[in-house]
């Protein structure tokens, strides 16, 4: 919220609240003093009328003993003591009491005798009514008595009637009694002053009859009673004061007294409407007042509120202004007071500020100069660091690059290290076992040949004839054994030599199906040659290959006992694919692998006696994998074996060749690196 | 909240009902002094107004008859309550009825005597060799022979006979004073424009109680709260009446068919003095006014015994009802 309206809002509240606490507080006080003075005025009423009603019956009294005191009436009683009352001039005294209603309150005045019989009266017609049980005769023997305020029925009205006793020498001689005008009691009560436009005074006899006329309503009088608190407390002898609903069911304020000598009661009431009517107007002129006093006030401070809140709203305008960066502005407010001074305040700062920031910005200039020069050498650094470091990262790559090779390479000269050891091992291997092979023989022979010499061996011709050839038999295997074991070194040196050139398959077979024919047939075998038709011719060693198929099929023949034989050739791709195929007595599994090693014989007794040496299958594989191919077997011990073994149709020196000239090349590299 | 409204309602209403029930409305027959007319406004008032109904009690007003008189008819139970003269109720006490007043109308007595203008008499005295007509088979007499008693009149002097109810007689010129009550019977003279001189025997120092309320010994003693409840309701009905004559003269009118209303107006503005004196609440009673009715009474040979005034009537019901 703006000042200016928290001020206009905070003042005319305050003034609010002090004109609505002080009204408050003026209307409680006012109310207060009309409440007392409406009260004092009822009670000045009051003690008015009631001294009036007491002073009125007062004067009756008097001008009843005056009665009491004339001359003639003595007269005339004492005729009447004496002689009767027949012998009283009536008349005369009529006529003088006549005169008296004159100028007293009286209305009649009447004579009776001491059983209470009317013998004179002013109204004639009274005369001979007997009064002995009225209260007036009763108490009028002994003293003045007012029997007040009641309805007698000898006139038909409402009435008061003063008695007084006529003692003459000590004795009653009769009651004289006098009819009070109750017109003057009327005019009393009915008399307004003071009462305003709601207010009247009553009388209340001791039977809670309402005895005087009321201000508002006709003719109750005498008929009403009344049975008020107010009435109540009075009737008990009380004066006071109280609020109440009164007989005409209206809200009143009165005050009450007991007057014991008209044995009735004093009410003065005023509505409270009345009483408060003034409270009221007094509290709608301070309604108004207020009113006028708040708006004057808002006024006021609205003009004062302007005074302060423009120049502020300038200052702020300004700071806005300088918050823009304007610092050549310069504020002007001559109010002379807190905020002019504000406002020069504020000038020497922007003033102040606008120095600082031109320094600054001179500042600020060099700074960028020079900041420009060092980013413009970092760059340079930067970009130095840059090319040094991809120089770096290019050097850390090719040494990594040349690591892994080292790496590899390294590994390949370790593989081939262990290669060759194992080689070596094999070679040693194979040494010893070829000794061992090629001794076995050749101890035959020798141990036959010793034998020989013995005359009586060679006499014998059978003998002869047996040695002979089972020496011939060893040294054929001998032989065998020598060229293979020839041809395994040579093929370790890689100096095997291999014929190749393109071999009709056909002629091929048939040349093994000649040969092989007799020892099947010798075993009980069947053979079965299956070889596909078209088969193109394959580039390889003729003799090898020969060679092969004679191994596998021999092998078959010796580990058939019996059966079949079958051989199948076929082409597959750039390979034809052989099969030998027995119904052999297989080959176990853990076997498999290893049959292809040199020397390895599953069973080596029953290799020698068919002459085997162990050898044939491990160079059977140095052949195929040398053509580039691939042998294998398939087998089922109880069932047959199936050797495989594949060559492909441009044959050639691959692989192993490869390796072999490479490990040359290894070898060699190694040596010039000078690592064993 | 109106639902509850609603429900708080009808709660009300049904205790209302049932607290009305739980009050048992009595049923009461009131025997009056005649027939129905302003003399009984105050009766009449209470139960239009519902004064008797808030007391619980269903009043019948049942008019005088001559086959079942007003203390016989209470005294036999015919009727709870009645209407009827001080010295009645005296009288019957006197011969052993346990009849017993408990409240006051007409504390000044209504009888009076009157004449026609010019005729004279405007007192007692005058009667002497004159015709008086008394009305017959009622008690007026008994207050005419004491105040002609109580005067010394010498009564052999007077040519006494019996009338109606009414002031025909004295009209036709057949008495030349009539007896009856001041609220009555002159009107009728007054209405044919003859003037009329009233001669009220309760000036002459022989005013007694006219018009009580009473019941027996034993309602008393058995039905207090049905006494009190008649006589409040009677004594609020009466001051009723005398602040709104007006309003009670309609009133009467609905039970007094085939009278006319300047004669109730009449007969209620004069009664009204006689009820309320001023002197002591309505209904209000004292000793020496039922002491001076026995006296009366006794002197004129109407009662042989002595009653126990006491017996006679009771301010315990009063006593309650002006606290």
């Amino acid at each position: 919220m703006k000042i200016g309206k928290k001020m206009v809002l905070s003042s005319v509240a305050i003034t609010l609240m002090i004109i609505l606490i002080g009204s408050s507080i003026f209307i409680i006080q006012g109310t207060r003093i009309i409440e007392d003075e409406k009260r004092n005025i009822l009670e000045s009423i009051v003690v008015i009328k009631e001294g009036e009603l007491n002073s009125f019956f007062d004067s009756c009294r008097v001008d009843m003993e005056e009665i009491t005191a004339m001359d003639c009436l003595w007269k005339e009683l004492n005729k009447a003591s004496e002689l009767g009352w027949d012998a009283v001039e009536m008349e005369e005294v009529r006529e003088r009491f006549k005169k008296r209603l004159d100028y007293t309150p009286f209305s009649e005045i009447f004579i009776m005798d001491t059983e209470g019989l009317v013998r004179l009266s002013t109204d004639p017609d009274q005369e001979g009514k007997i009064k002995s049980d009225e209260r007036y005769f009763i108490n009028g023997r002994d003293r003045v008595f007012i029997q007040s305020l009641y309805y007698d029925i000898s006139v038909q009205k409402s009435a008061s009637t003063i008695s007084s006793p006529l003692i003459d020498g000590g004795r009653l001689v009769g009651v004289i009694a006098a009819r009070i005008d109750l017109d003057v009691v009327s005019d009393i009560m009915t008399d307004l002053t003071g009462l305003g436009e709601t207010g009247e005074t009553y009388l209340v006899n001791r039977v809670n009859l309402l005895v005087s006329k009321s201000r508002f309503i006709e003719g109750i009088e005498f008929r009403k009673t009344l049975y008020g608190e107010a009435v109540k407390d009075c009737l008990n002898g009380n004066d006071g004061h109280m609020h109440y609903v009164n007989y005409r069911g209206v809200m009143v304020g009165s005050t009450y007294r007991w007057n014991e000598e008209i044995g009735a009661c004093l009410l003065a009431e005023i509505e409270d409407s009345e009483i408060y009517s003034a409270v009221t107007e007094l509290q709608y002129s301070v309604f108004a007042i207020s009113i006028i006093l708040s708006f004057f006030a808002a006024f006021i401070l609205v003009i004062l509120s302007i005074t302060i809140t423009k120049p502020i709203t300038e200052l702020r305008d300004f700071a806005i202004e300088v918050g823009k960066g304007k610092l050549n502005r310069r504020i002007k407010i001559e109010s002379g007071d807190e905020i002019g001074e504000l406002a020069e305040s504020i000038n020497q700062m922007v003033k102040d500020l606008e120095k600082s920031r031109d320094t600054i910005e001179t500042h600020a200039d060099e700074l960028e100069e020079r900041v420009e020069k060092r980013t413009k050498e970092l760059n340079e650094k930067v970009r130095e660091l840059t090319d040094t470091k991809t120089a770096v990262l290019n050097m850390m790559e090719d040494i990594d690059e040349t690591n892994k090779q080292l790496i590899k390479t390294q590994r390949e000269l370790r593989r081939s290290l262990s290669e060759l050891e194992r080689m070596d091992v094999k070679k040693n291997e194979f040494i010893s076992i070829a000794a061992h092979e090629l001794k076995t023989p050749l101890t035959s022979i020798h141990g036959f040949s010793q034998l020989l010499q013995e005359r009586k061996i060679s006499a014998n011709v059978n003998k002869r004839e047996k040695y002979l050839r089972i020496m011939d038999n060893e040294t054929r295997r001998l032989a065998n054994l020598v060229d293979d074991i020839l041809d395994l070194s040579r093929i370790d040196l890689g100096a095997l030599k291999f014929t190749l050139s393109g071999v009709k398959i056909s002629e091929v077979i048939d040349s093994v199906k000649k040969e092989m024919e007799v020892p099947i047939r010798k075993r009980g075998l069947r053979s079965e040659y299956d070889i596909e038709r078209s088969i193109p011719d394959i580039i390889t060693d003729r003799e090898r290959l020969t060679e092969v198929l004679l191994n596998l099929i021999n092998n078959a023949i010796n580990y058939t006992p019996k059966g079949k034989i079958t051989i199948r050739v076929f082409r597959k791709g750039d390979y034809i694919h052989f099969i030998v195929k027995d119904t052999g007595i297989g080959i176990p599994k853990n076997e498999k692998e290893r049959i292809f090693e040199r020397f390895y014989q599953i069973d080596s007794s029953y290799t020698r006696k068919v002459g085997g040496t162990g050898l044939g299958l491990a160079l059977c594989k140095e052949f195929v994998d040398m053509m580039g191919g691939r042998i294998w077997v398939v087998s089922t011990v109880g069932k047959g074996s199936e050797f495989h073994f594949t060559l492909p149709l441009r044959g050639g020196l691959k692989k192993d060749a490869m390796n072999r000239a490479k490990s040359k090349v290894i070898a060699k590299s190694l040596k010039s690196l000078g690592i064993k | 909240m109106k639902w509850f409204a609603m429900v708080l309602a009808a709660v009300i209403l049904v205790s209302g009902c049932i607290s009305t029930e739980e009050r048992n409305i009595e049923n009461v027959t009131v025997k009056l002094k005649w027939i129905h007319q302003s003399q009984f406004a105050g009766n009449y008032v209470a139960k239009e107004r519902g004064f008797y109904e808030e007391e619980g009690l269903n009043v019948s007003l049942v008019p005088f008859s001559f086959e079942n008189p007003t203390i016989e008819a209470v005294v036999n139970g015919d009727a709870l309550f009645g209407v009827t003269g001080a010295d009645e109720i005296i009288v019957a006490r006197a011969s052993g009825k346990p009849v017993r007043a408990f409240a006051v109308i007409y504390k000044i007595n209504p009888v009076c005597a009157y004449s026609l203008n010019g005729s004279g008499i405007k007192k007692p005295q005058d009667f002497i060799g004159k015709t008086v007509g008394l009305e017959r088979e009622t008690n007026v007499d008994t207050l005419y022979y004491a105040m002609m008693s109580r005067l010394d009149i010498n009564r052999s002097k007077i040519n006494e006979v019996s009338i109606g109810y009414d002031a025909g007689e004295l009209l036709r010129g057949e008495t030349d004073v009539s007896t009856g009550y001041v609220i009555n019977e002159p009107n009728q003279a007054i209405e044919e424009g003859r003037g009329v001189n009233i001669i009220l025997m309760a000036d002459y120092g022989v005013n007694m109680y006219a018009d009580v309320l009473f019941t027996t010994d034993e309602i008393i003693e058995k039905s207090p709260e049905v006494v009190e409840g008649f006589a409040r309701a009677t004594i609020r009905g009466w001051q009723y009446a005398i602040e709104n004559e007006g309003e009670a003269v309609e009133i009467v009118l609905g039970y007094a068919a085939d009278s006319t209303r300047s004669h109730e107006e009449y007969m209620l503005s004069k009664s009204v003095p006689l009820i309320n004196t001023g002197e002591s609440p309505i209904g209000w009673m004292e000793k020496e006014d039922w002491q001076r009715a026995e006296n009366i009474l006794r002197d004129q040979g109407m009662i042989e015994t002595d009653v126990d005034i006491s017996d006679v009537y009771t301010m315990e019901f009063l006593n309650k009802i002006y606290g």
